[in-house]
């Protein structure tokens, strides 16, 4: 982790965009799930096509890899208000960029640890399925929305505790 | 970066009704219209159309657009199509994002009717991440590979010998390398093989040529385009399409395949006897040995675990063939495409039924190598505790295939590898009694309903039933608890019990899958890059998959496998050439402080160090990304997915959630 990256994010367009203010469904958690294009992702449109439901808060960054996923992303959404964060990738052994999804576990691990020391423990989790494993998708997304429902919102949104 | 300001394009689609039903397509269309950088919004029925994508063009041109958002399916399925779409008018391909408004919002909460208004809400968040990526997005170019025209074969099995005489007949250059002392797979231990009833190693007839040939009529070795490395494994596999380097290991024969001339006296010579791996505890085999008497190279082989060198097969050698110091040996080549026909295993059914521990319980291959007249027994069908005749013979199905506890697939061959044999003996010895335990008959294949109709015809007993439990008689005979769907119960005395074990994933497929950076399924077999469209590609460009090695398949559907693999690896080796694109990751060499972080994560090897600063190769790059994560300098990024391109994806979702300002 980089504190000198965090800073140099580009600036947050809320000033500008009055509109999508207007939209905001405030009383709504938001959870966002980075998932990797070759497993995670496909994991998630199995779901979809077969029709099997889970959380709405649930919204989808496509990633190469899941060790394309900087401490720094995850982060950036917490910053932003989000309430929870997953970090999703290939099953073990499998990882279609051979070691990446292991890198993510190492830094979502020691960042996990991280956040619980700022008070924002439990607010990432790390899971890692194949593309074939819709059910696991949708466990993951439920079992992690009910978590993030039990934390309340995060701190750093307006209206968090 | 280009400098022009962002003009984005939003194109949401209703996918009929599969989108409109659950998300208010227009809706978020108008809704995209107010963010920023946004030229144009609107919606159409089906994007993806031929009409769809002229709207898209259109747009472009009469909005100036120089960025394009489709919000519509998954870009799995449509991305590469979006990309041409407005490369044809002229954009970058890169300057395009899709969001998946479908599996991942109307498809997945289609059953939760009453939130079908933050479903809308989740779709605009979506667009909004988009439209702000969308702004930071760079045009990004393509390199050349070249392609030489050689490839690499690993399996010669049925598969791998249609692949490189394809190949070869068109002018490639081919390494086949197998395994085993003798080419030709599992087809060549078989005897007579459906639906030609057949021998298994008779290979289609070549360019020119009117008739096809048997494998031992050494076309393989003769052909000058073909090196055929035998006893040979791919230990270390490195690069990418074009220029992969593979080392070949190469087990000593201890045979000078040139010059013997197969008398055999060395066979006979040799006094170590050991159970023949190859006919399952049915025949012997010498130390020194042909694996069957068709195989090919047509020389006896080595085998050095049992061997003790003793030296008497080197005495009685007329030729001088025989040479017990030979040593390993390891070549290096240079490929530029890779066919991966490395076939199947027969499941070993450890604790089941009995076998292993009742010499009269056999599985479906074992029975064929006895039924072979070149097999072990010449053909002849036998007990093997007493070298009987078996006048009842009991055959179970899915022995290890769809089971939740052993494999879950169906092997797809063994319905058919049992209606083969029974329909066999039947007609050979007529008078024996053939029960078939079945969970259901599955015959998929052209003509296979025959193989059926003849054993009914034939008197074969089918029972639908489970068996439950197999008992061992004084006489080595076989008592079956059989319970029927129907429920009722009863036992079935045989004298021979065959298993008609799944079909499994090689041994070392993992291995190989690892080495080559090759992706398998949830059942160990590799797995195809599109089981429907791109079904003999990998996820690594260059390699293809033909034959059993990616499903159950039997010699027919291993053959058109082989000749689409060597189709489709012809294609850039014709071609001579490849465009890769270049989204992938790039050093910013003032910022690089050679600390090499990326060099040790990077699992390709595409970086290297060079005068103190990191380099990437841009056709090794997979675009993983892992690296960036890595450096401290943030000097090396990944294109298409920078940092600040995910973080501006990230702030633009997470836009309407109110946070204290700072
Ligand atoms: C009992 C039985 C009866 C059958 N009868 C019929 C029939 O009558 N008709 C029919 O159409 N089909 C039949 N089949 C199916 C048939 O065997 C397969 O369709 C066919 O063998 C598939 O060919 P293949 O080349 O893909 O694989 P294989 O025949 O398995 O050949 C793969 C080759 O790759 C080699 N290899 C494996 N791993 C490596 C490695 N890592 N490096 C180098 N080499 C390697 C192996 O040694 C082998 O030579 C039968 C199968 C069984 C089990
Ligand atoms: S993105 Fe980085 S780590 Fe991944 S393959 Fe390319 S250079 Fe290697
Ligand atoms: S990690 Fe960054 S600084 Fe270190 S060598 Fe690689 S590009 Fe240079």
């Amino acid at each position: 982790m980089n504190p000198s990256k965090a800073s140099s994010t580009p600036k947050r367009k809320r000033k500008s965009k009055p509109k999508a203010k207007a939209a905001s469904t405030p009383d709504k958690l938001r959870i966002v799930s980075f998932c990797c294009h070759y497993c995670s992702y496909g994991a998630a449109d199995l779901a979809g096509s077969s029709k099997m439901p889970y959380p709405l808060n649930v919204e989808i960054i496509r990633v190469p890899c899941s060790g394309r996923v900087d401490p720094l992303h995850v982060l950036h959404a917490l910053e932003n208000g989000a309430d929870g964060v997953m970090v999703t990738g290939c099953l073990k052994d499998q990882c279609h960029f051979v070691t990446g999804n292991l890198h993510a576990e190492k830094r979502m691990m020691k960042l996990q640890k991280w956040l619980e020391t700022i008070g924002l423990g439990g607010r990432l989790e790390f899971q890692l399925m194949s593309a074939g494993m819709a059910k696991r998708w949708v466990e993951t997304t439920k079992s992690f929305y009910d978590r993030i429902k039990e934390l309340g919102p995060n701190p750093l949104r307006k209206g968090g505790k | 970066m280009s400098s022009e300001k962002p003009r984005i394009g939003v194109f949401v689609c209703k996918c009929g009704t599969n989108i409109a039903k659950v998300v208010d397509v227009p809706a978020v269309a108008e809704y995209a219209k107010t963010l920023p950088n946004v030229a144009y919004a609107g919606w159409q029925l089906f994007t993806c159309s031929e009409e769809g994508q002229n709207i898209i063009k259109d747009h472009i041109a009469k909005h100036k657009l120089n960025r394009v958002i489709v919000a519509s399916c998954s870009p799995k399925l449509h991305e590469p199509t979006f990309r041409r779409t407005i490369a044809e008018a002229g954009l970058n391909p890169f300057f395009f994002e899709m969001v998946n408004i479908r599996e991942q919002v109307s498809w997945c909460h289609m059953k939760q009717k009453d939130e079908y208004a933050h479903a809308t809400q989740k779709a605009k968040d979506l667009v909004r991440a988009a439209v702000y990526r969308a702004a930071l997005l760079e045009p990004i170019g393509s390199t050349t590979q070249k392609v030489p025209p050689v490839c690499l074969v690993i399996g010669a099995g049925i598969a791998g010998i249609q692949a490189a005489t394809m190949l070869a007949d068109n002018g490639f250059d081919v390494h086949l390398v197998e395994r085993s002392p003798a080419l030709g797979g599992k087809a060549a231990q078989l005897g007579l093989v459906f639906m030609t009833d057949s021998c298994g190693v008779c290979v289609p007839p070549r360019y020119g040529e009117m008739a096809r040939k048997c494998l031992s009529k050494r076309v393989i070795l003769h052909d000058p385009k073909i090196q055929v490395h035998t006893q040979t494994e791919v230990t270390q596999f490195e690069g990418y399409i074009g220029n992969f380097q593979a080392t070949l290991k190469t087990h000593p024969r201890g045979v000078d395949v040139d010059t013997c001339t197969l008398c055999g006296k060395c066979v006979e010579a040799c006094p170590v006897e050991v159970p023949n791996e190859l006919d399952y505890g049915l025949g012997t085999r010498k130390a020194i040995y042909l694996p069957f008497p068709q195989a090919v190279p047509r020389a006896p082989v080595i085998d050095f675990d049992t061997c003790t060198r003793c030296g008497k097969c080197v005495d009685v050698c007329p030729v001088k063939a025989v040479h017990l110091d030979e040593k390993p040996k390891e070549t290096e080549i240079t490929v530029g495409t890779v066919i991966v026909a490395t076939g199947f295993d027969v499941f070993k059914p450890e604790g089941m039924y009995g076998w292993g521990e009742y010499p009269n319980v056999l599985t479906q291959f074992a029975l064929a190598r006895m039924m072979d007249p070149l097999g072990p027994l010449e053909g002849q069908l036998q007990r093997p505790s007493d070298k009987q005749l078996p006048k009842r013979i009991g055959m179970i199905q899915c022995v290890g295939s769809r089971d939740p506890e052993t494999n879950p697939h169906c092997s797809r061959i063994c319905c058919q590898v049992a209606m083969k044999h029974a329909w066999f003996i039947k007609e050979h010895w007529p008078d024996t009694e053939i029960h078939v335990f079945y969970k259901d008959i599955r015959l998929q294949g052209k003509d296979y309903e025959r193989y059926y109709l003849e054993c009914q015809k034939l008197g074969v007993h089918f029972h639908r039933a489970e068996v439950t439990d197999v008992k061992q008689g004084a006489n080595k005979s076989l008592t079956l608890a059989v319970e029927h769907h129907s429920g009722r119960k009863e036992t079935v005395p045989v004298d021979l019990l065959v298993l008609s074990a799944a079909v499994v994933p090689s041994e070392g497929a993992q291995e190989l899958a690892h080495t080559l950076n090759m992706e398998v399924d949830l059942t160990g077999f590799f797995r195809e890059y599109h089981l429907k469209l791109a079904p003999v590609d990998t996820t690594s460009d260059g390699i293809y998959l033909a034959g059993a090695c990616s499903s159950p398949r039997d010699i027919a559907e291993s053959s058109f496998m082989a000749a689409a693999a060597a189709s489709h690896a012809a294609i850039p080796m014709s071609k001579g050439e490849v465009q890769v694109d270049l989204a992938k990751s790039i050093v910013d060499e003032s910022l690089c402080i050679g600390c090499a972080n990326c060099f040790v994560v990077c699992p390709y090897s595409a970086i290297k160090m060079e005068g103190g600063v990191a380099k990437v190769i841009e056709v090794a790059c997979k675009g993983c990304g892992i690296c960036a994560v890595e450096c401290p300098a943030e000097a090396i990024q990944l294109r298409h997915f920078r940092d600040k391109q995910i973080l501006a994806q990230i702030s633009g979702m997470l836009a309407n959630v109110e946070v204290p300002e700072k």
